[in-house]
């Protein structure tokens, strides 16, 4: 297993925690969870883009990188506007 | 030199995580998520150092351009949104 390959197992299981900090933590917590978590699934995937040489995983990045952005938007607007 | 820089790109993205973690309220653990864009600055810079002048190069350096510009953006709306929350509770 390469260096890119451990890299990426660590991150995906960086992703637990913050998983469990957006399940029984309060909205805000979550909205902040969501976030990081989008993060680091960028960087696992550019990770593993490299290790497993598939550039599709590059693009799946580059689109969560997008992605993430605008719903990390949406949620804190509608976050914002919650009775 | 690839390799230092995805460890300490992983280094840095644990940190952030374990901050999200310790820290109490939610405006906090914001403070992590701007110190993460650099992790994933890191990772791409090993990526773009691996791979020379080829297609996944192009797409880290797109990945890290478009993330260090609308991470500001985004903590800045959550962090308005959370104090406009918190101001309501009161």
């Amino acid at each position: 297993m390469s260096v890119w390959l451990v890299g990426a197992v660590i991150l995906v299981a960086l992703l637990v925690p913050l998983a469990a900090v957006a399940a029984l933590g309060t909205p805000d917590d979550g909205l902040v969870a969501l976030e990081l978590g989008s993060i680091v699934t960028v960087a696992a995937l550019l990770l593993m883009a490299v290790g497993l040489k598939r550039q599709i995983m590059g693009d799946l990045a580059l689109v969560l990188a997008v992605a993430s952005f605008a719903g990390g938007l949406a949620y804190a607007v509608l976050l914002e506007r919650e009775p | 030199m690839t390799i230092a820089l995805v460890a300490l790109g992983i280094a840095v993205l644990a940190f952030a995580c374990l901050g999200v973690l310790v820290m109490p309220g939610a405006l906090a653990r914001l403070h992590y998520t701007s110190v993460a864009i650099l992790g994933v600055l890191l990772v791409a810079a090993a990526v773009v150092v691996h791979g020379g002048a080829s297609l996944i190069s192009v797409k880290a350096l797109l990945v890290a351009a478009f993330m260090g510009a609308t991470s500001p953006i985004l903590a800045h709306a959550t962090a308005r949104a959370l104090h406009a929350r918190q101001e309501r509770r009161r």
